[in-house]
């Protein structure tokens, strides 16, 4: 190896560790970290976020939207869903007597969302699940439901909306708790009830609920949505934000409001500006983040 | 009398620098290797015979987990080669078509990156491994919006997608830096403005790193194609040979790009440029699908029957994957579940060129030459 | 105080040795153990920082006591002992490296006369000394009975053997330049060249070799190839665990520190930092030719200021410390660069750098500056003006 060699090979060196160098020393100075310090601070959540699958609650009579078809069962690619029903001898309805998910086995895969028929599953946010014991992984029917209430809308009468926005794309946190369920006798996770049920809604909401069947003889759901919180100071945060979600969920979000601006303009109005812009954000991204 | 002995030594399978559970068995004369073998089958989890119970939407998931870095491929490949089981009874929307490329491409380069960068920290260089940590978070970021999911996606489904792009995560072909982890225009500009030139500062072009990578691993373009390999480690050895351009499938044939190719002799330099190379060329397919979905809005799912029964028949398809070719056989006995799925997996043909590569090379080159050919080892043994 | 040196003066010489030494050897091992303590945490943050992370964070504030509990918790670990090892080998190996790497801090000149045991053959006690981390790396890997601290420990034999000749070669020019193996006396004599003078830049060449050899004889990147993680998992401390394998990384960083100080008192000039005067005597080596001015030059102009604080012994002991510290830690930062940025080199690439680049240079760098030296001490005044000289190679004289 001659000089030549010898210095240009060390020069070549030199000039590249110099690159190098300059290159980390920039990162350090002129970058900021970009650590999420985990426990304190959490990352944000994508709308469409899979966490775990939930049991939705209907909140407007306490049942559980489940039907116990099966069909999440079968879709199941990893068979974690356990589910053993009854028939309901004076309903002829399927009761569910457990319906359990195995989580420590769940891929979060989401075929059972979409292959649920009635919107009673959804993908929820919630992703710190561990447990110390693996066998309580196993979340039963309580929990999902417990679970998915924040999830969950009062759902109102009237025709299914099709070709709605498919219900897991958007795992709605709508925020709702167990004090949001509308029926005084309605209790968490009760099964569905005969057709002719009426539930009894708590006394505040009691003549709203006439006010809107007076006031609204069109039937659709949009325009009961904004009536149904009209005039409730009464009302809890996570109730309020009740109406968009309704009103989003009716339909592929835009062509409702539309509607609901066609048909009922003063309902429309009435509704607040923070619910106005909850379901614009609602229409938009489908979701309303909270 | 005592004499000296060549010296066995067991890689694994807990090894730091096996990039999963492989055993490598190597017999070293000092520090020189005279005998290498991989043995694999560690990370094993029966996911062909798993398949012939699961109904074909069921194996999308399954397909996931194969090759966990570039997992939005595997699905690729098993898709496709369902809707070719289907003939024409399955139309997939050009949108859906275009979409899927979108994100073959994408996840190609955040393969790529981790592959680089474990390479380089096998080497030694941390620091460059977690900067290809920093910008797969980002990307994965935007996997998570528009998926759900970070890594295992179950996105792709039989006849198309299973939702469209969210609104506005496309973005505008201005968006900078500050926009990398919001919009797919925001990570391609970051990309090709500030992530290349830094890994060729700080890697490529590195003196120590070409000393160690020169000249270590030859494998000769004879060899490559001998030994089935395929993706960067066939054209690191100078064979000019893309699926995307040879065989075009989904709408490649519409994309504009080159193939970068090793010099004839390839060595671990080359395989690590080739990489180096198509990550620019997977972001200029990127730039080319975003300004056509940015265009094009439309329906992402066709036509499917709601229980899938292809005809009786078997189809073979095989994509361009990250690591080179993944292929997927799958026969239909007419019924609900696939009657048998095989899957050829790009690292477990590449792990073979091992034994050839490594003797005669000292113990930090098994490292660097495994780090060069680039594997996963839940593809490897499925 | 008077009663306390009258004590002092009552016991023999022989117990004033004995308690002397006891207390240079608390305050060395305190003064090691600081230093660990902040290189520790100080090689986590600077990794963190290049690597837009933040390192530890919880302990302390922002993290930066996080060595303690470090410590704790390698203190209350099961010490694993595996079977089949050589017994008395492994269990001493750890205990031996830390010794090795607190007795250098012995000669380092810590401030004007601030050195435990001013030795005046200190550089040869460096070499000396270091050779037991190779005895410590063998008996390591050897005793371990396992087969990837055998190898490690074979690397580190060779590769600290090969290093060594090279470190001492390169200090050479600096003794030369210097004209003692005493530590102390070199630091003096770079403040006598004043600021500028220092033996960074006669020596550059020497310099990095000493760099890039020092890095060898530490076992770090890029040259970390004994316990290089990805290849030989831990190389030769595979076998150890809990507190025995902290000695190792105490070791590791008060050597580095160590060895730090070594070159800021080569190269750097020591304790002795940018007064006043130092700072405008610079500038006169830069303006009139290097090695103009020697240090009290200029001392004219701070005539005044003499009576003030500036000569006061302590004031100059502590600004003294604070500079030895500070060209310390800039070297530790280098080293931690040099290891976040590069990659690591192989085995026979590390040799060849050793015997093939480092050594020839090495001494072609004592050949230098016998050279220039010969050159300024003929040649160095080149007249430039009738009545003023530019002292061409003033840095050499």
């Amino acid at each position: 190896m001659g000089v030549n060699s010898f210095i240009g090979e060390a020069w070549r060196a030199g000039k590249s560790f110099v690159t190098g160098l300059n290159i980390t020393f920039n990162e350090m100075v002129f970058r900021p970290p970009i650590t999420v310090f985990y426990p304190d601070e959490k990352d944000d959540i994508p709308a469409w976020f899979r966490g775990i699958p939930l049991q939705k609650t209907d909140l407007l009579t306490g049942e559980y939207k489940c039907t116990s078809c099966a069909m999440c069962v079968e879709a199941c690619p990893v068979n974690v869903i356990t589910l053993e029903w009854h028939q309901d001898p004076t309903t002829k309805k399927k009761v569910a007597d457990r319906y359990a998910i195995d989580m420590s086995r769940c891929m979060l895969c989401n075929f059972c969302i979409e292959a649920c028929p009635f919107d009673s599953l959804v993908m929820g946010m919630d992703y710190e699940l561990c447990k110390i014991d693996p066998e309580n992984m196993v979340y039963e029917f309580e929990d999902l439901l417990r679970l998915g209430l924040k999830y969950s809308k009062a759902e109102l009468p009237g025709p299914k909306v099709k070709n709605a926005t498919p219900p897991w794309v958007f795992a709605q946190l709508t925020g709702a708790t167990e004090a949001d369920i509308q029926d005084e006798n309605g209790f968490l996770g009760r099964p569905p009830t005969g057709k002719g049920y009426t539930p009894a809604l708590k006394p505040q909401f009691q003549k709203k609920e006439e006010a809107v069947a007076q006031t609204a003889p069109h039937e659709g759901q949009a325009p009961a949505a904004p009536a149904l919180t009209k005039n409730t100071p009464t009302q809890t945060a996570p109730v309020n934000a009740n109406p968009a979600n309704v009103s989003a969920e009716a339909g592929p979000a835009k062509p409702a409001v539309a509607k609901a601006s066609e048909t009922t303009p003063a309902e429309v109005t009435e509704v607040r500006p923070d619910q106005a812009t909850n379901t614009e954000t609602g229409t938009k991204d489908g979701g309303e983040s909270k | 009398m005592e004499q000296t002995k060549e010296l066995l030594v067991n890689m694994g399978p807990q090894h730091p620098s096996t990039h999963g559970v492989l055993r490598l068995m190597v017999k070293l004369d000092g520090e020189t290797v005279t005998w290498c073998e991989p043995d694999v089958g560690y990370l094993h989890r029966c996911f062909e015979k798993l398949s012939e119970a699961k109904t074909y939407p069921q194996v999308i998931p399954f397909t996931d987990r194969c090759d966990y870095v570039g997992a939005i491929l595997n699905e690729q490949v098993y898709v496709e080669a369902v809707e070719k089981l289907f003939g024409d009874a399955i139309v997939v929307p050009e949108r859906a078509q275009y979409i899927r490329v979108l994100m073959a491409e994408f996840q190609r380069i955040a393969s790529h990156l981790i592959g680089l960068g474990s390479a380089a920290m096998d080497l030694g260089a941390v620091t460059p491994f977690l900067y290809a940590w920093r910008d797969r978070e980002k990307m994965y970021t935007l996997f998570e919006r528009i998926t759900g999911a970070r890594m295992l996606y179950n996105y792709l489904r039989v006849g198309g997608l299973r939702n469209d792009l969210p609104e506005g995560i496309i973005g505008a072909e201005t968006d900078g830096e500050d926009k990398a982890a919001e919009t797919f225009w925001g990570f391609i500009n970051y990309f090709d403005s500030y992530v290349v030139p830094q890994w060729d500062g700080l890697v490529t072009g590195n003196r120590i790193f070409q000393w160690r990578t020169m000249n270590v691993g030859r494998l000769s373009a004879v060899d490559a194609i001998a030994y089935g390999s395929s993706g960067p480690v066939l054209r690191g050895s100078g064979v000019k040979f893309d699926l995307r351009k040879n065989l075009p499938y989904s709408v490649y044939d519409r994309m504009e790009f080159d193939i970068p190719v090793g010099k004839e002799d390839g060595d671990c330099f080359d395989r690590w440029s080739v990489r180096m190379k198509e990550m620019e060329q997977s972001s200029r397919i990127v730039k080319q699908c975003l300004k056509w979905l940015a265009e094009n809005p439309g329906e992402v799912m066709g036509k499917v029957p709601r229980v899938l029964k292809p005809p009786k028949g078997e189809v073979y398809h095989r994509i361009e994957g990250a690591r080179g070719e993944i292929a997927c056989y799958v026969i239909s006995d007419g019924g609900p579940n696939p009657f048998k799925v095989k899957y050829r997996s790009p690292c477990f043909t590449h792990l073979q060129v091992m034994p050839l590569l490594c003797p005669g090379h000292k113990v930090a080159d098994v490292i660097a030459i495994l780090g060069s050919i680039d594997i996963v080892l839940g593809e490897v043994d499925r | 105080m008077a009663a306390l040196v009258e004590f002092w003066k009552s016991l023999s010489p022989m117990t004033q040795t004995w308690l002397l030494g006891l207390g240079k050897a608390s305050l060395i091992l305190v003064w090691s153990l600081a230093n660990f303590g902040f290189a520790m945490v100080m090689e986590r943050k600077v990794s963190a920082w290049m690597q837009n992370r933040v390192g530890p964070w919880r302990s302390g504030l922002h993290g930066w006591i996080q060595f303690i509990p470090d410590l704790l918790k390698l203190y209350h670990k099961e010490f694993i002992t595996p079977k089949n090892v050589d017994q008395a080998v492994y269990r001493i190996a750890p205990f031996l490296g830390f010794l090795s790497s607190v007795l250098i801090w012995l000669i380092i000149p810590i401030g004007p006369k601030g050195t435990s045991m001013d030795l005046d053959i200190g550089i040869i006690f460096i070499a000396a000394i270091t050779g037991y981390d190779v005895i410590m790396v063998f008996m390591a890997g050897w005793g371990s009975n396992n087969k990837y601290s055998l190898l490690g420990a074979m690397r580190g034999a060779a590769q600290m053997i090969s290093y060594e000749i090279t470190l001492v070669m390169s200090i050479i020019g600096v003794v030369m330049m210097a004209g003692s193996l005493r530590l102390s006396d070199i630091v003096l004599a770079q403040i006598n060249r004043g600021w500028f003078g220092w033996f960074l830049l006669p020596q550059f060449l020497g310099f990095i070799i000493f760099l890039i050899a020092s890095l060898a004889e530490l076992n770090r990147a890029p040259f970390d190839l004994t316990e290089a993680e990805s290849e030989l998992v831990a190389g030769y401390h595979t076998e150890y665990s809990g507190f025995r394998w902290a000695m190792f990384a105490l070791a590791e960083y008060i050597h580095l520190v160590g060895w730090s100080a070594i070159a800021a008192s080569l190269f750097l000039g020591g304790w002795a930092g940018p007064s006043g005067s130092t700072f405008l005597m610079g500038l006169g080596n830069i303006v009139s030719g290097f090695g103009r001015f020697p240090n009290g030059g200029a001392d004219f102009l701070f005539a005044g200021a003499n009576w003030w604080l500036w000569a006061h012994p302590v004031t100059v002991y502590v600004f003294g410390l604070f500079w030895f510290v500070f060209k310390t830690y800039l070297f530790v930062f280098l080293a931690m660069w040099i290891r976040w940025t590069l990659p690591r080199v192989r085995i026979d690439q590390l040799m060849d750098l050793g015997w093939k680049f480092l050594l020839p240079a090495s001494l072609f760098n004592i050949f230098l500056t016998g050279v220039l030296k010969y050159a300024a001490s003929v040649w160095g005044n080149v007249l430039v003006i009738p009545g003023t000289s530019f002292h061409l190679l003033g840095w050499w004289m």
